[in-house]
Protein backbone atom coordinates (compact mmCIF):
# COMPACT_ATOMS: atom_id res chain seq x y z
CA UNK A 1 0.00 0.00 0.00
CA UNK A 2 2.88 2.28 0.92
CA UNK A 3 4.57 1.51 -2.39
CA UNK A 4 1.37 2.24 -4.30
CA UNK A 5 1.05 5.57 -2.48
CA UNK A 6 4.63 6.48 -3.32
CA UNK A 7 4.11 5.48 -6.95
CA UNK A 8 0.96 7.60 -7.13
CA UNK A 9 2.75 10.55 -5.52
CA UNK A 10 5.61 10.18 -8.01
CA UNK A 11 3.23 9.99 -10.94
CA UNK A 12 1.30 13.06 -9.75
CA UNK A 13 4.53 15.04 -9.26
CA UNK A 14 5.69 14.00 -12.74
CA UNK A 15 2.40 15.14 -14.24
CA UNK A 16 2.70 18.39 -12.32
CA UNK A 17 6.11 19.07 -13.93
CA UNK A 18 4.88 19.03 -17.51
CA UNK A 19 4.44 22.32 -19.35
CA UNK A 20 1.61 22.23 -21.88
CA UNK A 21 1.54 24.35 -25.02
CA UNK A 22 -1.29 25.06 -27.41
CA UNK A 23 -0.20 25.35 -31.04
CA UNK A 24 -3.50 27.04 -31.85
CA UNK A 25 -1.87 30.35 -30.84
CA UNK A 26 1.61 31.35 -31.94
CA UNK A 27 3.51 34.59 -31.20
CA UNK A 28 6.33 35.94 -33.34
CA UNK A 29 9.22 37.67 -31.55
CA UNK A 30 11.89 39.85 -33.15
CA UNK A 31 14.67 41.92 -31.60
CA UNK A 32 18.37 42.60 -31.37
CA UNK A 33 21.07 41.78 -28.82
CA UNK A 34 24.06 44.08 -28.24
CA UNK A 35 27.04 44.14 -25.91
CA UNK A 36 29.22 47.21 -25.31
CA UNK A 37 27.23 48.99 -27.98
CA UNK A 38 28.04 46.38 -30.63
CA UNK A 39 25.75 43.73 -32.13
CA UNK A 40 26.27 40.42 -30.35
CA UNK A 41 26.37 37.48 -32.78
CA UNK A 42 25.65 33.88 -31.79
CA UNK A 43 24.30 34.68 -28.34
CA UNK A 44 21.74 32.22 -27.00
CA UNK A 45 18.25 33.66 -26.60
CA UNK A 46 15.64 31.71 -24.65
CA UNK A 47 11.96 32.43 -24.10
CA UNK A 48 10.57 31.12 -20.81
CA UNK A 49 7.01 31.11 -19.52
CA UNK A 50 6.63 33.03 -16.28
CA UNK A 51 4.09 33.26 -13.47
CA UNK A 52 4.85 37.01 -13.07
CA UNK A 53 2.10 39.60 -13.37
CA UNK A 54 3.62 42.64 -15.10
CA UNK A 55 1.80 45.98 -14.90
CA UNK A 56 3.14 47.47 -18.12
CA UNK A 57 4.55 46.50 -21.49
CA UNK A 58 8.01 47.94 -20.95
CA UNK A 59 10.79 45.42 -21.62
CA UNK A 60 13.81 45.89 -19.38
CA UNK A 61 16.42 43.87 -17.53
CA UNK A 62 14.79 41.94 -14.73
CA UNK A 63 15.95 42.47 -11.20
CA UNK A 64 15.77 39.11 -9.40
CA UNK A 65 15.01 40.93 -6.12
CA UNK A 66 12.16 42.91 -7.61
CA UNK A 67 10.65 39.93 -9.44
CA UNK A 68 11.62 37.20 -7.04
CA UNK A 69 9.36 34.52 -8.45
CA UNK A 70 9.43 35.11 -12.16
CA UNK A 71 11.39 31.93 -12.95
CA UNK A 72 9.23 29.62 -10.82
CA UNK A 73 6.92 26.82 -11.95
CA UNK A 74 8.32 26.12 -15.41
CA UNK A 75 10.93 23.51 -16.26
CA UNK A 76 12.34 24.55 -19.63
CA UNK A 77 12.29 27.35 -22.20
CA UNK A 78 9.74 27.11 -24.98
CA UNK A 79 12.20 28.54 -27.48
CA UNK A 80 15.98 28.46 -27.61
CA UNK A 81 17.77 30.06 -30.57
CA UNK A 82 20.96 31.98 -31.32
CA UNK A 83 21.31 35.49 -32.69
CA UNK A 84 22.59 35.80 -36.25
CA UNK A 85 25.84 37.53 -37.31
CA UNK A 86 24.15 40.95 -36.86
CA UNK A 87 22.87 40.17 -33.39
CA UNK A 88 19.27 39.95 -34.51
CA UNK A 89 16.87 37.34 -33.23
CA UNK A 90 13.66 36.11 -34.83
CA UNK A 91 11.54 33.24 -33.57
CA UNK A 92 8.00 32.14 -32.85
CA UNK A 93 6.58 30.20 -29.95
CA UNK A 94 3.23 28.54 -29.12
CA UNK A 95 1.02 29.63 -26.25
CA UNK A 96 1.57 28.16 -22.81
CA UNK A 97 -1.75 26.87 -21.50
CA UNK A 98 -1.25 28.24 -17.97
CA UNK A 99 0.21 31.72 -18.56
CA UNK A 100 0.37 34.50 -21.13
CA UNK A 101 3.54 36.00 -19.63
CA UNK A 102 7.09 35.16 -20.71
CA UNK A 103 10.59 36.42 -20.07
CA UNK A 104 13.69 36.39 -22.27
CA UNK A 105 17.05 35.01 -21.17
CA UNK A 106 20.18 36.04 -23.09
CA UNK A 107 23.34 33.97 -22.59
CA UNK A 108 26.80 34.40 -24.05
CA UNK A 109 29.77 32.60 -22.51
CA UNK A 110 29.54 33.31 -18.76
CA UNK A 111 27.23 36.32 -19.06
CA UNK A 112 23.52 35.96 -18.56
CA UNK A 113 20.69 38.46 -18.25
CA UNK A 114 16.92 38.14 -18.06
CA UNK A 115 14.55 40.62 -19.69
CA UNK A 116 10.83 40.96 -19.33
CA UNK A 117 8.10 40.74 -19.72
CA UNK A 118 6.34 39.62 -22.85
CA UNK A 119 2.66 39.97 -22.04
CA UNK A 120 -0.68 41.19 -23.35
CA UNK A 121 0.55 44.75 -22.77
CA UNK A 122 3.14 44.61 -25.54
CA UNK A 123 1.99 41.82 -27.83
CA UNK A 124 -0.15 43.03 -30.73
CA UNK A 125 -1.63 40.64 -33.29
CA UNK A 126 0.57 37.82 -31.96
CA UNK A 127 3.70 39.88 -32.61
CA UNK A 128 6.25 41.56 -30.37
CA UNK A 129 9.42 43.44 -31.18
CA UNK A 130 11.46 43.42 -27.98
CA UNK A 131 13.80 46.14 -29.27
CA UNK A 132 17.47 46.10 -28.25
CA UNK A 133 18.56 43.87 -25.38
CA UNK A 134 21.88 44.89 -23.85
CA UNK A 135 23.91 42.00 -22.42
CA UNK B 1 -3.88 -8.30 -31.21
CA UNK B 2 -4.84 -11.95 -31.95
CA UNK B 3 -8.44 -10.90 -32.60
CA UNK B 4 -7.27 -8.13 -34.92
CA UNK B 5 -5.11 -10.64 -36.83
CA UNK B 6 -8.02 -13.03 -37.19
CA UNK B 7 -10.36 -10.27 -38.38
CA UNK B 8 -7.75 -9.09 -40.86
CA UNK B 9 -7.25 -12.63 -42.24
CA UNK B 10 -11.02 -13.09 -42.58
CA UNK B 11 -11.36 -9.77 -44.38
CA UNK B 12 -8.52 -10.63 -46.78
CA UNK B 13 -9.95 -14.05 -47.61
CA UNK B 14 -13.42 -12.53 -48.02
CA UNK B 15 -12.17 -9.98 -50.56
CA UNK B 16 -9.75 -12.37 -52.26
CA UNK B 17 -12.04 -15.30 -52.92
CA UNK B 18 -15.33 -13.56 -53.46
CA UNK B 19 -16.92 -13.30 -56.87
CA UNK B 20 -15.09 -10.73 -59.00
CA UNK B 21 -17.88 -9.49 -61.23
CA UNK B 22 -20.27 -6.90 -59.77
CA UNK B 23 -23.91 -7.78 -60.18
CA UNK B 24 -24.96 -4.24 -59.31
CA UNK B 25 -23.53 -0.78 -59.86
CA UNK B 26 -23.41 -0.18 -56.14
CA UNK B 27 -21.67 -2.28 -53.50
CA UNK B 28 -20.25 -1.78 -50.05
CA UNK B 29 -16.93 -2.22 -48.26
CA UNK B 30 -15.07 -4.28 -50.85
CA UNK B 31 -11.81 -2.39 -50.85
CA UNK B 32 -9.07 -2.34 -48.23
CA UNK B 33 -5.50 -1.07 -48.39
CA UNK B 34 -2.50 -1.09 -46.03
CA UNK B 35 0.97 0.25 -46.61
CA UNK B 36 4.15 1.82 -45.38
CA UNK B 37 5.83 4.94 -46.64
CA UNK B 38 7.55 8.25 -46.19
CA UNK B 39 6.10 11.71 -45.75
CA UNK B 40 7.18 15.34 -45.40
CA UNK B 41 9.03 14.91 -48.71
CA UNK B 42 9.85 18.11 -50.62
CA UNK B 43 7.94 20.42 -48.25
CA UNK B 44 7.30 24.02 -49.18
CA UNK B 45 9.18 26.83 -47.40
CA UNK B 46 7.25 26.76 -44.16
CA UNK B 47 7.70 26.44 -40.43
CA UNK B 48 6.63 22.79 -40.45
CA UNK B 49 8.74 21.88 -43.46
CA UNK B 50 11.83 23.69 -42.21
CA UNK B 51 11.47 22.31 -38.69
CA UNK B 52 10.98 18.61 -39.42
CA UNK B 53 12.94 15.79 -41.00
CA UNK B 54 11.27 13.20 -43.22
CA UNK B 55 8.46 11.30 -41.51
CA UNK B 56 9.33 7.60 -41.45
CA UNK B 57 7.89 5.13 -41.44
CA UNK B 58 4.33 6.22 -42.13
CA UNK B 59 1.69 3.53 -41.62
CA UNK B 60 -1.22 3.86 -44.03
CA UNK B 61 -4.61 2.22 -44.15
CA UNK B 62 -7.81 2.94 -45.99
CA UNK B 63 -11.19 1.32 -46.34
CA UNK B 64 -13.51 1.81 -49.27
CA UNK B 65 -17.04 1.95 -47.91
CA UNK B 66 -19.36 2.94 -50.71
CA UNK B 67 -18.67 1.90 -54.31
CA UNK B 68 -20.51 3.15 -57.35
CA UNK B 69 -19.15 1.81 -60.64
CA UNK B 70 -15.52 2.98 -60.64
CA UNK B 71 -15.94 5.50 -57.82
CA UNK B 72 -15.20 4.74 -54.19
CA UNK B 73 -15.97 6.80 -51.12
CA UNK B 74 -14.16 5.68 -48.01
CA UNK B 75 -12.08 6.49 -44.96
CA UNK B 76 -8.32 6.68 -44.79
CA UNK B 77 -5.79 7.16 -42.00
CA UNK B 78 -2.09 7.29 -41.37
CA UNK B 79 0.29 7.82 -38.48
CA UNK B 80 3.97 8.55 -38.10
CA UNK B 81 6.66 10.47 -36.29
CA UNK B 82 9.10 13.19 -37.38
CA UNK B 83 12.29 14.31 -35.68
CA UNK B 84 13.02 18.02 -35.41
CA UNK B 85 15.95 19.55 -37.27
CA UNK B 86 15.41 23.31 -36.88
CA UNK B 87 13.50 24.65 -33.91
CA UNK B 88 13.88 28.39 -34.57
CA UNK B 89 10.24 29.07 -35.47
CA UNK B 90 8.75 25.89 -34.06
CA UNK B 91 9.74 25.83 -30.41
CA UNK B 92 12.15 23.75 -28.39
CA UNK B 93 10.99 20.18 -29.08
CA UNK B 94 12.72 17.10 -30.44
CA UNK B 95 9.98 14.97 -31.97
CA UNK B 96 6.50 15.30 -33.43
CA UNK B 97 4.02 12.43 -33.59
CA UNK B 98 0.90 12.76 -35.68
CA UNK B 99 -2.09 10.89 -37.00
CA UNK B 100 -4.39 11.72 -39.88
CA UNK B 101 -7.97 10.67 -40.54
CA UNK B 102 -10.48 11.63 -43.18
CA UNK B 103 -12.70 10.64 -46.08
CA UNK B 104 -11.53 10.11 -49.64
CA UNK B 105 -13.09 9.84 -53.07
CA UNK B 106 -11.32 7.76 -55.70
CA UNK B 107 -11.84 6.64 -59.27
CA UNK B 108 -10.17 3.49 -60.58
CA UNK B 109 -9.21 3.11 -64.21
CA UNK B 110 -7.72 -0.13 -65.59
CA UNK B 111 -4.93 0.69 -68.05
CA UNK B 112 -3.82 -2.88 -68.84
CA UNK B 113 -4.90 -6.41 -67.89
CA UNK B 114 -2.82 -6.16 -64.71
CA UNK B 115 -2.53 -2.48 -63.92
CA UNK B 116 -4.98 0.01 -62.46
CA UNK B 117 -4.51 3.71 -61.87
CA UNK B 118 -6.56 5.14 -59.03
CA UNK B 119 -6.46 8.92 -58.59
CA UNK B 120 -8.18 10.28 -55.50
CA UNK B 121 -8.96 13.35 -53.47
CA UNK B 122 -8.96 13.29 -49.70
CA UNK B 123 -9.64 15.48 -46.73
CA UNK B 124 -6.89 15.02 -44.16
CA UNK B 125 -7.54 16.10 -40.58
CA UNK B 126 -4.29 15.80 -38.65
CA UNK B 127 -3.53 15.98 -34.93
CA UNK B 128 0.08 16.72 -34.00
CA UNK B 129 1.82 16.16 -30.66
CA UNK B 130 5.38 17.32 -29.91
CA UNK B 131 7.39 16.75 -26.77
CA UNK B 132 10.74 17.41 -25.21
CA UNK B 133 12.03 18.01 -21.68
CA UNK B 134 8.67 17.83 -19.87
CA UNK B 135 7.02 20.02 -22.49
CA UNK B 136 4.10 18.99 -24.63
CA UNK B 137 2.66 20.79 -27.61
CA UNK B 138 -0.53 19.97 -29.47
CA UNK B 139 -2.14 21.44 -32.57
CA UNK B 140 -4.01 20.41 -35.69
CA UNK B 141 -4.28 21.02 -39.41
CA UNK B 142 -6.72 20.55 -42.26
CA UNK B 143 -5.54 19.47 -45.68
CA UNK B 144 -6.60 18.61 -49.18
CA UNK B 145 -4.80 15.55 -50.50
CA UNK B 146 -4.37 14.84 -54.21
CA UNK B 147 -3.08 11.34 -54.80
CA UNK B 148 -2.47 8.68 -57.39
CA UNK B 149 -2.10 4.95 -56.72
CA UNK B 150 -0.54 2.54 -59.21
CA UNK B 151 -1.96 -0.91 -58.56
CA UNK B 152 -0.48 -4.11 -59.98
CA UNK B 153 -2.60 -7.23 -59.82
CA UNK B 154 -0.89 -10.07 -57.96
CA UNK B 155 -3.88 -12.30 -57.24
CA UNK B 156 -7.62 -12.50 -57.95
CA UNK B 157 -8.46 -9.57 -55.75
CA UNK B 158 -5.05 -8.54 -54.42
CA UNK B 159 -2.84 -5.77 -55.73
CA UNK B 160 0.60 -4.42 -55.01
CA UNK B 161 0.39 -0.64 -54.78
CA UNK B 162 2.74 2.28 -55.16
CA UNK B 163 1.23 5.64 -54.34
CA UNK B 164 2.12 9.30 -54.38
CA UNK B 165 0.15 12.05 -52.73
CA UNK B 166 0.55 15.81 -52.45
CA UNK B 167 -1.03 17.46 -49.42
CA UNK B 168 -1.93 21.12 -49.25
CA UNK B 169 -2.46 21.80 -45.57
CA UNK B 170 -3.14 24.70 -43.27
CA UNK B 171 -2.42 24.66 -39.56
CA UNK B 172 -5.27 25.78 -37.31
CA UNK B 173 -3.15 28.46 -35.67
CA UNK B 174 -3.89 32.10 -34.90
CA UNK B 175 -0.78 34.17 -35.50
CA UNK B 176 0.44 37.46 -36.95
CA UNK B 177 -1.03 38.06 -40.43
CA UNK B 178 2.41 38.96 -41.85
CA UNK B 179 3.75 35.58 -40.73
CA UNK B 180 0.73 33.43 -41.35
CA UNK B 181 1.82 32.16 -44.76
CA UNK B 182 5.14 30.86 -43.41
CA UNK B 183 3.82 29.54 -40.11
CA UNK B 184 0.55 27.97 -41.25
CA UNK B 185 0.83 26.85 -44.88
CA UNK B 186 2.41 23.44 -45.10
CA UNK B 187 2.53 21.45 -48.32
CA UNK B 188 4.39 18.19 -48.79
CA UNK B 189 4.64 14.98 -50.77
CA UNK B 190 4.09 11.45 -49.44
CA UNK B 191 5.03 8.11 -50.98
CA UNK B 192 3.83 4.65 -50.04
CA UNK B 193 3.99 1.00 -51.02
CA UNK B 194 1.59 -1.63 -49.82
CA UNK B 195 -1.18 -4.04 -50.70
CA UNK B 196 -4.77 -3.50 -51.70
CA UNK B 197 -7.53 -6.07 -51.51
CA UNK B 198 -10.44 -5.12 -53.73
CA UNK B 199 -13.26 -6.78 -55.61
CA UNK B 200 -14.89 -5.91 -58.91
CA UNK B 201 -11.88 -4.33 -60.59
CA UNK B 202 -9.98 -6.49 -63.10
Amino acid sequence: MKKAGLFLLGAVSLIGCTDYYDGGERTVLEGRVISNGQPLPYAKVEVWPSPAAPKSGIISELNPYEYENYTYNYTAPISSVTTDANGTVSLSFPKNTSTTVYFIRVIKNNDRKDFGFISEFNTVNHYINVGTLNL
Amino acid sequence: MKKFGLLFALFCSFTTFAQNTPEENVWFAKDFQVGLGLSNLMPNESMMGDAHKIAKPVIYARLGIFHYKQFTLGLHGNASTMNLKNTQYYGDFDRTNYYTLGPYLSFFQPVSPNIILEPYLSYDGTQYRSKYNDKKLSYSSDALGIGLDFEYKIDTNAYFIFGLKYSISKLNTNTNPNWEKYLNNYNFLSAKIGFAFAKHRL
